[in-house]
C-alpha cells in the first residue's frame, strides 16, 4: 500500500494547531500573504528542527519539503515524515541538490506550497546566513512566488542539539509579502539574477526574523574579515510593520 | 603563430597595402615602415638608448602610430599618455616613468607648451621633426622586454604605469588573429575611434589589425555621424567601442539603421553595457554588441565573446589560453553562480607597475594571478558576468549593494539622464545608498520617493537610494565608467 506524500498533513494539523497555540503562545502575522491557490515557495530562517513543524502546522494548505533520506532508515520517521510532507532525498547521491530541486519543481507545478530553508541548514551561531540559490532557481523555473518568513523564539523552544522542545516559550512567526520573480524571467541566462533574487529574499527574512545577516554560508566558518556589526539577533527590534506601507512592486 | 616584438609587427605585408587611413590621407605599409625607420633613426640621433622611456602624447593620429612603432623598433619603452589629460597629471606621469623625451604629435596640445618645465628632457613636436638618416638596423629586442607603459585609468587610486611586455601584447594579437570568429585578417578594416592611449584601442584595435595586415581607420574625435560615414565610406568590418558611443549612435537620428549591416563584429568594452542599451542598439541597427572584458594589466582582453553565442549581460568566456577564476573572501574558488573576486592568469598578464613594487605585489601574486579588483559571477560553462568594482561595493545591513545595478535602474527613470551611486556611512545600517543624478533640460527634478518607487519595480528595497542629489554634471569617464571616488 502506498500513500501520497503529505497525506497525513491535514489530520496532523488538526491536532497540532490547537496544541501548538496552547504550548507555545504562537503569535502569527501575515497569513493573508499565503496565496489561496497556486504554488508558492515558503522560505523561513532556520534555527531549530521544530521550525518545520510550526511552518507546516500554521500553513493553510498542504506544504511539502525535502528532507534527508536518512530519516527513511529509522522506523520512527520512515512513515511519519513522508506522510506529513517530507520528500526524501539521498544526499549521498551524485546530484542531491538537483534531485531536491526536481522534486520541489514537481510539487510546485502541482500547485503546492513548498518549504525551503534558503540557508540550507540550521544556523549554529544565531546569525542569518547567506542564502543558497535553490529557491530563486525554483521560482524562475516554475513562476512560483517566494514568501519570506521570519521565525523568532524557536531557538529557545529547541536550543541547539536539544531533542525535547521547551514549552511555555512564546514564538513569533512573521510571513512577508510574496516576492514575484517575473521581472527577472527575461534574464534567466544572467547568472547575477540568482544572487539578486536570493539576497532580496534574505533581506526580507532578516527584517522579519530580527536576525543580523552575515554574507557567509551557514556551513562555513565566519571569517574575521566579515565581522558582523550587531549581535545575531537584534533585541528590541520589532519585526512588526517593518515592510513599507506602499505595495511592494515585486508583489504578485 | 609565434610571439613577436613590435619591431616585426609590420613584417610580411605587401608594401602597397593600405595600413592607415586618417581623414583623406592613406598610408601604405611601405610608407609606414619608412616613416617608422626614419623616426627610429631620429630617436637614436637624439642620444636615446634602448630601455629609455619615450613619452608619447598618443592621439588617434598617424604621428602617434609612427611614434609607437619607432620607439618599439629602437628597443625603447613607449610611455603612452592620454593627450586630453590635465597638464599636472601629465607631469606626474612623465616623472613616474622618468621620461627622457616627449613626442606630442603634430603640435603640442593647448596648455602644454614647449617651454613647459616637464621632467621630459625634450619635447618633440611631431615625428617629422625627428626624422633622420641614415637609417639603422632595429635594436635587439626580446619578447619579454617591456614594450610600453600605460597609465591605469585612475579610477583605482593614484595613476600607476603598468608595464606590458612585447609578449603580453603579442599574445593577445596572435590569439585574436588565429580565432576565425574574431574576424581579423588582411581584409579587415577596423574603425578605431577608441583612444590609442587606452590598451583596448592600442592593442586590440591598432596593433592587432596592423599585425594581421589589415587597415586601420583612425578617428580622432568621435561623433556618431562621422563614425557612421567612415563605416560606409571605407567598408569597415570591425568597430570596437564603448557604451557612450553606442548610446550616441542610437540617439543620432541622422545615422541610418542599415549603417552597420555589413560589419562583421562590433565589440563593447571598457565599461559595463547596460541591458537597455544592448536592446536599443539591436533594435535600431540589428546588431548584437559583443562584450569583452579586460584591464590595462591584461594587455586588454581577459575574456571575450568569441567562438560562441552572445549572452546578454555576460562579458564572454576566458580568452583562449587565459585562466579566469572567481574566488571567495578566503581566496578559495567560489561556487558556480556565486559572486567573488575575479582573478586572471596567463601570457597577457603584465609584469608589474613601473618602479612600484608595493602596488605590484598588491595585485600580482607569486603564482602569476592578477587580482583584478572586479567582482563577478561565472556560469558552469565559463561565461563571466561582471558585477562591479570591489572597492565600490556598498554594504547595507550586511547585504551587498553593487552601484552599477542601482545606476542602471535609476537612470531609466524618465526624469533622470545619468546616475552615479555611492555608499555613505550610516549609523543604523552600516552604509546607505546615495544617488547623484542629472536631469534632462526642462524636466522637473524627481523626488527621492519618485525614484524609490520607480527603482522598486526592478531592485530590492535595501538597494534603493536613501539620498538623492540632483547635480549639473557627474564624474563619468569618456569610456562610460563612473568615477565614484570623486563624489565621496
Amino acid at each position: 500500500m502506498s500513500f501520497e506524500t503529505g497525506w497525513l498533513q491535514q489530520p496532523f494539523k488538526r491536532v497540532m494547531q490547537p496544541l501548538a497555540h496552547r504550548l507555545w503562545d504562537l503569535d502569527i502575522e501575515g497569513l493573508e500573504n499565503i496565496p489561496k491557490s497556486g504554488p508558492a515557495l515558503i522560505t523561513p530562517n532556520h534555527v531549530a528542527f521544530i521550525d518545520s513543524v510550526f511552518i507546516t502546522t500554521i500553513m493553510p494548505r498542504r506544504t511539502l519539503a525535502v528532507g534527508k533520506a536518512d530519516y527513511m532508515d529509522s522506523w520512527k520517521t520512515k512513515y511519519l515524515f513522508p506522510a506529513t510532507g517530507m520528500i526524501p532525498i539521498d544526499r549521498a547521491g551524485g546530484s542531491a541538490s538537483q534531485a531536491a530541486l526536481d522534486a520541489a519543481a514537481i510539487s510546485l507545478d502541482r500547485g503546492d506550497l513548498f518549504l525551503i530553508y534558503p540557508e540550507g541548514t540550521r544556523t549554529r551561531d544565531g546569525y542569518l546566513h547567506k542564502g543558497r540559490t535553490g529557491a530563486a532557481r525554483l521560482a524562475l523555473r516554475t513562476g512560483a512566488p517566494i514568501i519570506p518568513v521570519g521565525l523568532r523564539g524557536t531557538d529557545r523552544i529547541q536550543p541547539v542539539d536539544a531533542v525535547k522542545p521547551v514549552t511555555g516559550v512564546p514564538c513569533e512567526i512573521r510571513i512577508g509579502r510574496p516576492i514575484d520573480v517575473s521581472r527577472y524571467r527575461d534574464r534567466q541566462d544572467d547568472r547575477r539574477v540568482l544572487r539578486q533574487i536570493t539576497d532580496e529574499v534574505m533581506y526580507e527574512v532578516a527584517e522579519l526574523s530580527g536576525q543580523t545577516y552575515v554574507d557567509v554560508y551557514a556551513t562555513d566558518p565566519l571569517p574575521e574579515s566579515i565581522a558582523p556589526t550587531a549581535p545575531p539577533v537584534v533585541l528590541g527590534r520589532s519585526t512588526k510593520n517593518r515592510q513599507p506601507d506602499r505595495p511592494m512592486a515585486a508583489s504578485a | 603563430m609565434p610571439d613577436v616584438t613590435i619591431v616585426s609587427i609590420l613584417d610580411g605585408h605587401p608594401d602597397d597595402a593600405i595600413a592607415l587611413i586618417e581623414g583623406e590621407q592613406q598610408t601604405t605599409y611601405g610608407e609606414l615602415k619608412a616613416l617608422r625607420d626614419e623616426t627610429h633613426a631620429g630617436l637614436v640621433a637624439s642620444g636615446l638608448e634602448p630601455g629609455d622611456r619615450v613619452a608619447i602624447l598618443c592621439g588617434n593620429t598617424r604621428s602617434s602610430v609612427v611614434s609607437l612603432l619607432a620607439v618599439g623598433r629602437a628597443g625603447m619603452i613607449a610611455a603612452v599618455v592620454n593627450p586630453s589629460s590635465p597638464v599636472q597629471e601629465l607631469e606626474r606621469q612623465f616623472a613616474t616613468v622618468d621620461a627622457r623625451l616627449l613626442l606630442v604629435g603634430s603640435e603640442p596640445p593647448a596648455g602644454l607648451s614647449i617651454d613647459l618645465a616637464t621632467p621630459a628632457g625634450t619635447i618633440v613636436p611631431g615625428v617629422d621633426a625627428l626624422a633622420a638618416s641614415p637609417l639603422i638596423d632595429p635594436a635587439e629586442v626580446q619578447v619579454d622586454d617591456v614594450a610600453l607603459t600605460l597609465f591605469t585609468s585612475g579610477t583605482a587610486g593614484p595613476p600607476k604605469a603598468a608595464m606590458l611586455t612585447h609578449r603580453n601584447l603579442s599574445f593577445v594579437q596572435r590569439t585574436l588573429i588565429a580565432n576565425a570568429d574574431a574576424s581579423v585578417g588582411p581584409g579587415t578594416v577596423n574603425l578605431v575611434a577608441l583612444p590609442l592611449s587606452h590598451v583596448y584601442g592600442l592593442n586590440v584595435c591598432l596593433f592587432t589589425t596592423l599585425r594581421a595586415g589589415g587597415t586601420v581607420v583612425l578617428l580622432n574625435r568621435f561623433s556618431p555621424v562621422a563614425a557612421a560615414d567612415l563605416v560606409v565610406k571605407h567598408n569597415v568590418t570591425l568597430f570596437p567601442g564603448v557604451p557612450p558611443m553606442w548610446r550616441a549612435l542610437v540617439d543620432a537620428e541622422a545615422v541610418d539603421g542599415t549603417t552597420f549591416a555589413n560589419i562583421h563584429r562590433m565589440t563593447s568594452g571598457a565599461s559595463a553595457l547596460p541591458k537597455v542599451l544592448f536592446n536599443d542598439f539591436k533594435n535600431r541597427f540589428g546588431v548584437e554588441l559583443r562584450e569583452g572584458y579586460g584591464l590595462t594589466e591584461t594587455a586588454s582582453l581577459a575574456t571575450a565573446s568569441i567562438g560562441g553565442p552572445v549572452r546578454q549581460g555576460s562579458v564572454g568566456v576566458a580568452f583562449p589560453g587565459v585562466e579566469v577564476i572567481i574566488v571567495d573572501y578566503d581566496d578559495k574558488i567560489a561556487p558556480v553562480d556565486d559572486s567573488g573576486a575575479v582573478k586572471v592568469r596567463g601570457p597577457n598578464v603584465f609584469v608589474g607597475y613601473w618602479d612600484d613594487e608595493e602596488a605590484t605585489k598588491s595585485v600580482l601574486d607569486d603564482d602569476g594571478w592578477l587580482r583584478t579588483g572586479d567582482i563577478g559571477v561565472m556560469s558552469e560553462d565559463g561565461y563571466l558576468y561582471l558585477v562591479d568594482r570591489a572597492k565600490d561595493l556598498i554594504i547595507v545591513s550586511g547585504f551587498n549593494v553593487y552601484p552599477f545595478e542601482v545606476e542602471e535602474v535609476v537612470s531609466q527613470h524618465p526624469a533622470i539622464e545619468q546616475c552615479v551611486v555611492i555608499g555613505r556611512d550610516d549609523d543604523q545600517r552600516g552604509e546607505r545608498v546615495v544617488a547623484y543624478v542629472t536631469i534632462p533640460e526642462g524636466v522637473a527634478p524627481p523626488t527621492l520617493e519618485d525614484v524609490v518607487d520607480f527603482a522598486r519595480m526592478e531592485i530590492a528595497r535595501y538597494k534603493c537610494p536613501s539620498e538623492l542629489h540632483v547635480v549639473d554634471t557627474l564624474p563619468i569617464a569618456p569610456s562610460g565608467k563612473p568615477i565614484r571616488r570623486d563624489l565621496i
